[in-house]
């Protein structure tokens, strides 16, 4: 008597799997990113914006698509890759579902690195070099502050860390209010409205300020893609299967620091895009960081592309700023979250 | 004997900050050989174990594995010629056991390649040993401890090393799985010479399994040699507080029963 051979339909990711998921999630990506420039409060004649035989500068469609909503578009497509793949990066360096750049406390930490440029005013002094290298170097203080804090021996319990991060969270606020306080009229009003996260930025110019930064972060971090899949299991069981674990998690400061930088130096701390959107793609493709984190870029594109088109629209011709958007939204999903958990053994139970 | 020991530690101190953990360890691990690590809680066995791996750093003294100091090797390149199963294997993220498992071919892979069919045959192999094949598909977050151990088993058998360093692989595991486990180690000895380690508080066991006892106590080796005359030495008595009574199943393996000192 002889066993029939079992069958092997041992699921795992492959090449091909990943060329599918991330097309797809391109193409979802495109269309969002030609879509959403139509939508607006202002209807664009799209014969007329396309007319080549009129110059711009009388061309009325065409200002508001293209000097207006495109950029626009791209700002918040940028954004949210990178809140989404730092958040996910976070996550497996931190070992926890529920960090992310906002709960760490390191987009405040980045905020607060731009507010004092604003309040110095040292963005007039240096140029566009200062807000994002001030917002990185806040960014990055704040991980490796929180990081040390929360570490026990070798050991992060989720509970500390996130604790950590609130706390850091408060103490950047508190100094922000003090810069706040200090400052004058207008440099007051400045700091206020980019607080509340916001992608009006209405330059074409803030593109390539965000972009570079954005993409080596975002090479470096899927660069150590397998490795965070290693890491998600802990230092000790990563170094085992070959993973140079202090480098990689250097790197993945780095790189999601840098990120988290650009993003929040341009368009205000925007929370809950690294939480969302993760989770949800965690659940479609499963955890394996080789997918899960160029997926969730361009997953993180397509949803803030959309909350910033309802932020825009909603309540035309008034605005919400979109960070408050995604608070009012992820925040509850954020508290669903830690309900579901209870009683239950894991994060993921 | 002119093969440099597998494993050869010389004079090695190691202290978590200011508090010491291993003071003058001594050891050497000739390939092929399964030794068990023993000794008291707190003796200083884990550490020992992690230093052996090159996942710790001696602050005194010098590591070497096959005549090179670890601490000039590449991750990788030791990754694929020691495994370390660690005693605890925590993972909060929904990665199913074959994903897992497959984890241990990531030190053989390229930079930017897949898991590939031999690499799939291997963890295969690798979870039919182990008893884990049905689970491949399931969560590892909703598997049970024991089940979860074999799991990590599984992942190190894939991982195709030269030595297999375990901390405490029978904790979890019954009666059965615990026996299975003793047989797929010295099956790997002897169908492929690899040299297994293990921390152990279950002295039965590494009385069937080993070949060479090391007892620690405080930090220090207390005794060194074969497995069941280490068992039956006044040194391993003092180390533990307690003497073994070491004695046979007729035609059968060795058992050991603690005693109150008298």
């Amino acid at each position: 008597m002889s066993a029939p051979a079992p069958p092997d339909d041992l699921r795992h990711l492959t090449a091909g799997r990943v060329f599918l998921v991330l097309g797809l999630m391109a193409l979802l990506t495109l269309v969002s990113l030609l879509l959403a420039p139509l939508v607006g409060s202002a209807p664009v004649d799209l014969r007329r914006a396309f007319d080549c035989g009129r110059p711009l500068a009388e061309n009325p469609d065409a200002q508001v698509l293209f000097l207006f909503r495109l950029p626009r578009v791209l700002c918040a497509a940028l954004a949210g890759a990178g809140l989404a793949a730092a958040g996910v990066a976070f996550q497996a360096v931190l070992r926890n579902p529920l960090a992310t750049p906002y709960t760490l406390g390191v987009s405040s930490g980045g905020a607060l690195g731009a507010v004092l440029a604003i309040r110095v005013g040292l963005d007039a002094l240096l140029g566009p070099v200062a807000l994002p290298g001030f917002a990185f170097a806040g960014a990055l203080g704040t991980v490796a502050v929180v990081y040390r804090v929360a570490r026990v021996g070798r050991s992060l319990p989720p509970a500390t860390l996130l604790l950590a991060g609130v706390t850091m969270s408060f103490v950047c606020g508190a100094f922000m209010m003090f810069v706040q306080y200090s400052a004058d009229y207008s440099q007051s009003y400045r700091i206020v409205r980019w607080l509340m996260g916001g992608l009006d930025v209405g330059r074409p110019g803030l593109l390539w300020q965000i972009f570079p930064p954005l993409a080596v972060g975002l090479a470096l971090l899927q660069l150590r893609a397998r490795d965070l899949n290693a890491m998600a299991a802990g230092a000790a069981a990563a170094a085992s299967v070959g993973v140079e674990v202090e480098r990689t998690v250097r790197l993945v400061y780095l790189g999601a620091s840098l990120i988290v930088g650009a993003v929040v130096a341009v368009a205000g701390p925007i929370g809950f895009v690294g939480l969302v959107v993760p989770h949800a793609l965690r659940h479609l493709l499963g955890p394996d960081h080789r997918v899960l984190l160029p997926a969730s870029a361009l997953g993180g594109a397509v949803f803030l592309v959309w909350c910033d088109t309802i932020a825009r629209t909603a309540l035309a011709p008034a605005e919400i700023p979109v960070g408050v958007l995604t608070a009012m939204v992820g925040g509850p999903f954020f508290l669903w979250l830690l309900w579901r958990r209870k009683g239950r053994a894991g994060i993921w139970g | 004997m002119t093969v440099p020991p597998l494993f050869d530690l010389g004079a090695v101190d190691f202290a978590y900050g200011t508090h010491p953990a291993l003071a003058g360890i001594d050891l050497q691990v000739p390939a092929g050989e399964i030794v068990g690590l023993v000794g008291p809680n707190g003796a200083g066995k884990s550490t020992l174990l992690q230093i052996l791996g090159g996942l710790l750093q001696p602050t005194q003294g010098t590591a070497r594995f096959e005549g090179l100091p670890l601490a000039d090797r590449a991750r990788r390149d030791l990754a694929r010629a020691i495994a370390y199963v660690p005693q605890e294997y925590g993972l909060d993220f929904p990665f199913t056991a074959g994903e897992v498992v497959l984890m241990g071919r990531y030190p053989h892979l390229g930079a930017a390649t897949f898991e590939g069919p031999a690499d799939r045959e291997a963890a295969r192999a690798a979870m039919e040993r182990t008893d884990v094949w049905p689970l491949r598909n399931r969560r590892i977050d909703e598997l049970s401890g024991g089940e979860r151990r074999r799991v990590v088993l599984a992942q190190a058998f894939c991982q195709d090393t030269r030595a297999i360093l375990l901390d405490e692989p029978t904790a979890s595991l019954d009666a059965a799985h615990e026996l299975a486990l003793q047989r797929s180690l010295a099956a790997r000895r002897d169908e492929r010479g690899v040299t297994v380690i293990l921390v152990t508080h279950d002295l039965a066991g590494a009385a069937r399994l080993c070949d060479r006892l090391v007892c620690l106590q405080a930090g220090r080796v207390a005794a060194d040699g074969p497995t069941l005359e280490t068992l039956r030495s006044a040194a391993v008595a003092r180390a533990f507080g307690v003497s073994f009574h070491v004695d046979r199943v007729p035609d059968g393996p060795p058992f050991v029963v603690p005693l109150e000192p008298r």
